[in-house]
C-alpha cells in the first residue's frame, strides 16, 4: 500500500482501488465513498484507518501486459457466474464496455440475458421487488430505475422514476408531457370516460383563490392512444367498455402506487448513484 | 495415520492430500487413485487450489442447495480475502478455471465474488483500462447506447 502516500504514482487507477480498501464494512453494506479532488482530503480520509491499509494489496492493478486480459477469453458460463455477483449498476456499465460484454447483457429475447439481470434485480434492488411492467424487459427494467438523469431532456442526477408513465425525469419535462385531469375534457375534447384505464400521477396544487388541491396528470400520449381505441369501440358497447377500463385503472393503480411506495422505501439500502 | 491421496497436475508435479480433502468436492474425489492427473491443471495452480482446501479442510459440510440470496451475500471471510488478494490476476482466473473444473463450488464463488468487486463502482474508462479491453463499438452502436437512456416518446 505504500506507493498510495507517494504523490507521483497517485494515479486514477490507485484511487479505485481505495474504494475497495475502504470496503470493510461486515454487513455488506457497500458505499460509494465521496469522490474528492483534493489530494490532502483524500490522505486524512486513508490515514484513519492505517491498520487496514497495511494489512490489504490493493486488489486492482491496470493490466500493464499487452497480451489479452484473461477476463475476455473466460469461458461464457463462468463470465455469467462473475455477473451473477455483479449489481445491476455494474451489469449496466459492463453493458457498454464492448460488444463482446454487451452480447451476454443486451439482447432483448435471450432467456440468458433476463435471467442474469432477473437474478441481478432481486439480489440486489430491494425497491424492484414487482416484475417488470408490462412490455419492459429485465434490462429495461433495471435502467429505469438505477440510471440517473432526466430522460427526456437529459438533466444530470435525475431518479424520480413515475412508474405510471414509465419514465425518469424532471418534473419541468412530467409538466411537458402531461396534461392535467381538468383540462382533458376542454383542451383535447376528450370525454373523461377515456381516462378510467389509464395511470396517473396525483399531484398536490396551490392556487390563490382555491388555496391547495389535488389534480391528476395523465400522459397525454397515453390519453390519445386510448381516445383512438375509445373511437373504434361502437356506440353500443362503450358502456362496457368503461366497466371494463374502470377495472383495468384500478388494477393499474394499484400496481403502480406498489411501485412508487418500493421506491420511497429503498432509501436504506445501498443504491450508488453514477451519473451519466 | 490419515489416508493421503496423490494428485498430478499437467506439467507432472505431484501433490500429496489428506483423503478428507477429496472427499469433500466429489469431482475432485473422481481423481483418487494411484495416477490422478489432472491434464487442465498446472502445478502452480493445483499448489493454490489446495492450499485452499487445505485451509477450509474443517468447515461445515457444503449445502448447496438453490439458496441463491445466501449465495450471493455471503461473506468473504479474512483468511479467503487475503488468500486472493495476494495472487495476481492471471493467476486469480486460472483459480477460477481450476475451481470450476474441479467442482470446488465454494472457492469458484469467492473468485468469481473478487472478479465482480473488481468491476463494481467502476466508471465505463475505468472498467476499460482495468481489463485492457478496447472499445470495439461501431458509432451507431454508441449512438444506440447513448439513446437507451432517453425516452422513447412512442412507447
Amino acid at each position: 500500500m505504500g506507493i498510495k502516500f507517494i504523490p507521483s504514482t497517485y494515479t486514477k487507477a490507485s484511487s479505485s482501488t481505495g474504494i475497495v480498501l475502504k470496503k470493510t464494512s461486515k454487513k455488506g453494506i457497500v458505499r460509494r465513498p465521496k469522490k474528492s479532488s483534493h489530494p490532502t482530503m483524500e490522505s486524512t480520509l486513508t490515514n484513519d484507518s492505517p491498520k487496514k491499509l497495511t494489512q490489504r494489496k490493493p486488489r486492482i492493478k491496470k493490466w500493464r501486459s499487452s497480451k489479452q486480459h484473461p477476463i475476455v477469453s473466460f469461458p461464457p458460463e463462468l463470465f455469467i457466474n462473475i455477473l451473477y455477483f455483479c449489481d445491476p449498476q455494474t451489469l449496466l456499465s459492463l453493458s457498454k464496455v464492448c460488444r463482446q460484454f454487451a452480447m451476454y447483457l443486451n439482447p432483448s429475447d435471450s432467456s440468458i440475458t433476463t435471467k442474469i439481470w432477473r437474478d441481478s434485480r432481486k439480489g440486489f434492488l430491494n425497491n424492484l421487488k414487482l416484475e417488470p411492467p408490462e412490455g419492459m424487459t429485465e434490462k429495461e427494467y433495471c435502467q429505469l430505475s438505477v440510471a440517473r438523469g432526466c430522460m427526456v431532456c437529459g438533466q444530470p442526477r435525475i431518479r424520480k422514476v413515475y412508474w405510471a408513465f414509465k419514465v425518469r425525469c424532471c418534473t419541468t419535462c412530467l409538466e411537458k408531457m402531461t396534461i392535467r385531469d381538468y383540462r382533458i375534457e376542454s383542451e383535447m375534447g376528450i370525454p373523461s370516460c377515456v381516462l378510467l384505464g389509464l395511470p396517473y400521477v396525483q399531484q398536490q396544487k396551490w392556487a390563490k383563490r382555491r388555496g391547495s388541491f389535488i389534480v391528476r396528470i395523465y400522459s397525454v400520449k397515453q390519453v390519445k392512444d386510448a381516445h383512438k381505441e375509445y373511437k373504434k369501440v361502437p356506440a353500443k358497447e362503450r358502456k362496457d367498455w368503461c366497466q371494463r377500463m374502470k377495472i383495468r385503472g384500478i388494477e393499474v393503480m394499484k400496481e403502480v402506487n406498489q411501485r412508487m411506495n418500493d421506491d420511497s422505501n429503498k432509501r436504506m439500502k445501498c443504491i450508488y448513484p453514477l451519473d451519466y | 495415520e490419515n489416508e493421503t491421496i496423490t494428485l498430478r497436475s499437467s506439467d507432472g508435479i505431484e501433490f500429496h492430500i489428506d483423503a478428507r480433502i477429496a472427499n469433500r468436492y466429489t469431482l475432485l474425489n473422481n481423481w483418487n487413485g494411484e495416477n490422478a492427473s489432472l491434464p487442465n491443471v498446472t502445478g502452480k495452480v493445483l499448489e493454490k487450489v489446495l492450499e485452499w482446501c487445505e485451509h477450509h479442510i474443517n468447515d461445515p459440510p457444503l449445502n448447496y442447495d438453490n439458496d441463491d440470496s445466501r449465495r450471493r451475500n455471503f461473506e468473504i471471510d479474512d483468511w479467503d480475502e487475503n488468500f486472493i488478494n495476494c495472487v495476481n490476476q492471471d493467476m486469480l482466473f486460472e483459480i477460477i478455471l481450476a475451481a470450476n473444473y474441479l467442482d470446488i463450488k465454494p472457492l469458484l464463488d469467492i473468485g468469481c465474488k473478487t472478479v465482480a468487486n473488481m468491476i463494481k463502482s467502476k466508471s465505463l474508462e475505468e472498467i476499460r483500462s482495468t481489463f485492457n479491453i478496447v472499445n470495439d463499438f461501431t458509432p451507431e452502436e454508441e449512438e444506440a447506447i447513448r439513446r437507451e437512456n432517453e425516452w422513447a416518446d412512442d412507447q
